[in-house]
């Protein structure tokens, strides 16, 4: 690498406060190549130029066949008296076969009128043609020839518009040894970013092309396409130009990958806040439901409880039922005991009663065999209280009393007794009872809490969602970040077109100041007396100062327009040429204005200007086509020149 | 302590004979009454007297049949004055149904004249026994229960005894009672069970039925 290359890429990387192999390794991924030192500059220049066909629908029409042959350096003229007689036309077909492209000058009709053509030039003495048959689509050859005897050779044959473009293109960015122009255009729409355009050769091209768009000071491409100021650059051959170009573009380029990140990352973050609470949502949501869910741990510890509580319980209950079952006998018995008493005593009276009775009936008989009682038996009785019928002695009601009273004393004892047993076997019947009460309830209990239990099923479902929703929570608050390399890439890119800018600005801003000079040198030689003061910018803004007053190129009339683009462009070539940095091939085609548009003066110092320049730099080729005038016949002599008289056509 | 007296029996016995007999004139002898037909009548009144129990069951037979609903509540009386209990007299099944020997209490009768006993005999064995209650015996009866209030029981009782026996002999009374499943069930020689709380049963179902 040249010396000056090798300083170049110690600046960008001491900038950027990286070492030099990262910067290598960004102008390799980012095609930036050095350009401290152009190649030579070179010069083209027309042969002939020559095309035919067939008119239709003027008042010529018919076949015809248009040939400028033995075209040289110096000033050339085509000129008619009116205007639309074929003067531009002729620029434009040369335009057409040097481009590959026919410019949207070149009327429709105009065109469908042409068959064929070629172009034959001269590039650093080298003679080229390009012939095409343009009827249906573009098909033809680009030919070279070392000398004017040798055998052509073809460099490239073409059978459509679009390849007939590209071979043009390719066969003119190499001749020249010039790099497309990378500007960068950005996007007006948020979704879509900005994109690098490639201004090839149609857009180079237009530096030899001086159009009726007064618009711009240089080429014919509107100023919103940025090329402007790139394209001062390679009139004037300033180094570093293509380098800062595809630096400039690759930078955006990051820069706007960064801009898409970081736009596609806020995106992310706004959704991913969104899913985020979406989830949380969502979450809280089933959260809540768990929760309302008792939990299994809760109910199993109820569980135990009640269970403990059952078979304790269930215990008194069986020992209450065992008790109940002897108060039932006891009282049974009580009862029996009772009921027996009450007989007992029931049969006493009872017995009592009959005895009264029958001891109150004296017997009269012998009841086993109906013998009389005599009285004699009858007296012994009542005196010995000894029976008249069997002797036996006759018990006193004393002994029967006494055992009323004592049979009585029983039924009463028994029926406390059974009075007791009935209360005790009614408490235990009440106690059962209320434990029997006591285990329904418990196993009520424990059946709703067994069915709760049973909602274990979906506690786990819940459990399950819930854990889903955590790690989906988890995974849409995880911030990727932003990517430092990239980051990492603009900074060596930032450094690249700031080291750059700052190495080809110096240049330029050398030679702007002699540009300056010379185009108002040259403005003021076509006329433009009032013009006190020029001054180029280095975006090609063109500031002056008119008659005291400031003012710009966009505030002037067409015709001051027209000789301010002309001197500009020969103000840079001359410049070139004298710091041995120009690279303009030498191939001017001026395009004048309609008569009614530049006054004959005007036209008339252009020409004086321009047949001056040809004399200082022998080089230029000059085409100027213009209303037919006698500036354009002083200025350009008969040979020099094709022109109609009387509203004539040049083809 | 045995609470059976031959006085309570044959007070018994007395006032089933007198609810029990028809009237008697005997031309030659005065001092008979009534007639009390057949040893097996006699038995067959005894044993409703000594089950209440069984006589509410037969009162119920007799409401069912004749919807008169004094016997209804004579049953219905005699379950409220816990009769099956305090006045049951368990008696011994014997072949063709309740049988007791009642010749200590009928000897207290004899001895006091207050019932003859005689029949018709055949040539080998007696086919009747008749019991003849004496005018002496008639007049024991309304006597007693002036002189002791609780033997009025007795009274009441044989008279709806004899109601509800109506004008059946002994073998119907006996084939009656025999009826009674419990009571047939009851081996030979065993004591015939208590049935109160059956009757009870079927004379709730009758009162919620009427």
């Amino acid at each position: 690498m040249a010396r000056e290359s090798m300083e170049w890429l110690d600046a960008i990387a001491s900038r950027a406060k990286v070492d030099t192999n990262r910067v290598e390794s960004v102008l390799a991924a980012r095609h930036i190549v050095p350009t401290p030192v152009l190649p030579a500059p070179r010069r083209m220049k027309l042969l002939s130029i020559s095309f035919g066909g067939a008119k239709q629908g003027v008042e010529d029409d018919g076949p015809y066949a248009f040939e400028w042959q033995a075209l040289s350096e110096g000033l050339w003229g085509m000129m008619t008296d009116r205007n639309l007689r074929g003067k531009s036309s002729i620029i434009e077909v040369v335009r057409w076969l040097v481009r590959g492209r026919p410019s949207p000058n070149l009327q429709d009709d105009v065109k469908s009128w042409i068959y064929n053509a070629c172009l034959r030039f001269d590039i650093d003495g080298l003679e080229h043609e390009v012939r095409i048959d343009c009827r249906n689509g573009a098909n033809g050859t680009l030919c070279r020839r070392s000398s004017t005897t040798a055998e052509a050779t073809v460099l490239a044959s073409f059978s459509s518009d679009k390849q007939f473009e590209l071979v043009m293109s390719d066969f003119f960015l190499h001749a020249f040894s010039m790099e497309g122009l990378a500007t960068w255009r950005e996007s007006n729409s948020d979704e879509k970013t900005g994109h690098a355009v490639i201004h090839g050769w149609p857009a180079l091209s237009g530096a030899m092309f001086i159009g009726t768009n007064y618009e711009v000071v240089l080429g014919d491409l509107p100023a919103t396409t940025g090329t402007q100021a790139r394209l001062m650059q390679m009139y004037l051959g300033v180094p570093w130009v293509s380098t800062l170009a595809s630096a400039w573009a690759a930078l955006k380029l990051v820069e706007s990958g960064n801009d898409r990140e970081a736009r596609r990352h806020s995106q992310g973050a706004r959704t991913r806040q969104a899913r985020v609470k979406e989830i949380e949502a969502l979450l809280a949501e089933k959260r809540a439901a768990l929760s309302a869910q008792p939990s299994d741990e809760e109910i199993q510890a109820e569980l135990s409880v009640l269970s403990g509580r059952y078979s304790e319980t269930k215990r008194r209950e069986k020992a209450m039922q065992e008790r109940l079952d002897r108060e039932t006998l006891a009282e049974r018995q009580a009862s029996a005991a009772y009921l027996q008493d009450r007989r007992e005593l029931q049969a006493h009276k009872d017995s009592m009663a009959a005895g009264s009775i029958f001891r109150s009936l004296d017997p009269t008989c012998c009841p086993r065999c109906d013998h009389e009682i005599d009285q004699a038996r009858k007296k012994q009785e009542a005196l010995s209280h000894s029976c008249s019928v069997c002797g036996e002695s006759i018990s006193s009601s004393e002994d029967a009393d006494a055992l009323k009273k004592g049979l009585e004393a029983s039924v009463k004892a028994s029926k406390a007794a059974f009075d007791k047993a009935e209360k005790n076997r009614k408490l235990a019947e009440d106690s059962l009872e209320s434990l029997q009460t006591d285990l329904e309830t418990i196993q009520i209990k424990s059946e709703a809490l067994t069915m709760q239990l049973g909602s274990f099923e979906a506690r786990k479902l819940l459990s399950n969602e819930i854990a889903i929703l955590e790690g989906r929570l988890e995974e849409a608050s995880f911030d990727p970040g932003t990517d430092d390399i990239a980051d990492d890439d603009a900074v060596v890119l930032k450094a690249i077109v700031g080291e750059t800018d700052a190495r080809s600005k110096a240049v330029r801003d050398n030679f702007l100041e002699e540009v300056s000079t010379s185009l108002l040198h040259f403005a003021q030689r076509f006329g433009m007396h009032s013009l006190s003061k020029a001054q180029l910018r280095g975006n090609a803004n063109l500031l002056l100062e008119k008659g005291g007053a400031d003012t710009s190129f966009s505030k002037v009339t067409k015709g001051e327009r027209l000789r301010l683009k002309v001197a500009t462009v020969l103000a840079m070539i001359q410049v070139g040429e004298r710091r041995g940095v120009g690279r303009h091939p030498g191939l001017i085609m001026i395009d004048s204005p309609a008569a009614q548009e530049v006054a004959p003066e005007d036209l008339r110092e252009l020409l004086s200007g321009l047949k001056t320049v040809c004399e200082e730099l022998p080089h230029l080729q000059i085409f100027v086509a213009g209303m037919t005038s006698k500036a354009m016949s002083d200025h350009i002599p008969s040979g020099r020149r094709r022109e109609s008289a009387n509203g004539g056509y040049l083809w | 302590m045995n609470a059976r007296t031959p006085h309570r029996d044959a007070i018994r016995i007395l006032f089933i004979l007198n609810a029990g007999g028809v009237p008697l004139t005997d031309p030659d002898d005065a001092t008979v009454a009534k007639i009390f037909k057949g040893e097996a009548r006699l038995h067959a009144f005894d044993f409703w007297m000594r089950n209440p129990d069984y006589l509410a069951s037969e009162l119920l037979d007799a409401y069912e049949t004749t919807s008169d609903i004094r016997y209804r509540q004579a049953a219905e009386a005699i379950f409220e004055s816990d009769e099956p209990d305090l006045r049951r007299v368990p008696m011994i099944r014997y072949l063709f149904g309740a049988y007791e020997r009642l010749d200590d209490a009928l000897s207290l009768l004899r001895s006091r004249d207050l019932v003859r006993i005689t029949g018709i005999k055949g040539k080998l064995k007696v086919h009747e026994t008749d019991f003849i209650l004496t005018v002496r015996g008639v007049d024991v009866c309304s006597t007693a229960v002036a002189q002791e209030p609780v033997l009025e029981w007795y009274a009441r009782r044989s008279t709806l005894v004899a109601e509800v026996a109506g004008a059946r002999g002994g073998g119907a009374l006996k084939e009656k009672q025999y009826e009674q499943a419990t009571y047939a069930q009851t081996q030979l020689g065993g004591i015939i069970p208590p049935i109160g709380p059956e009757v009870q049963r079927r004379l709730l179902q009758l009162k919620q039925a009427a």
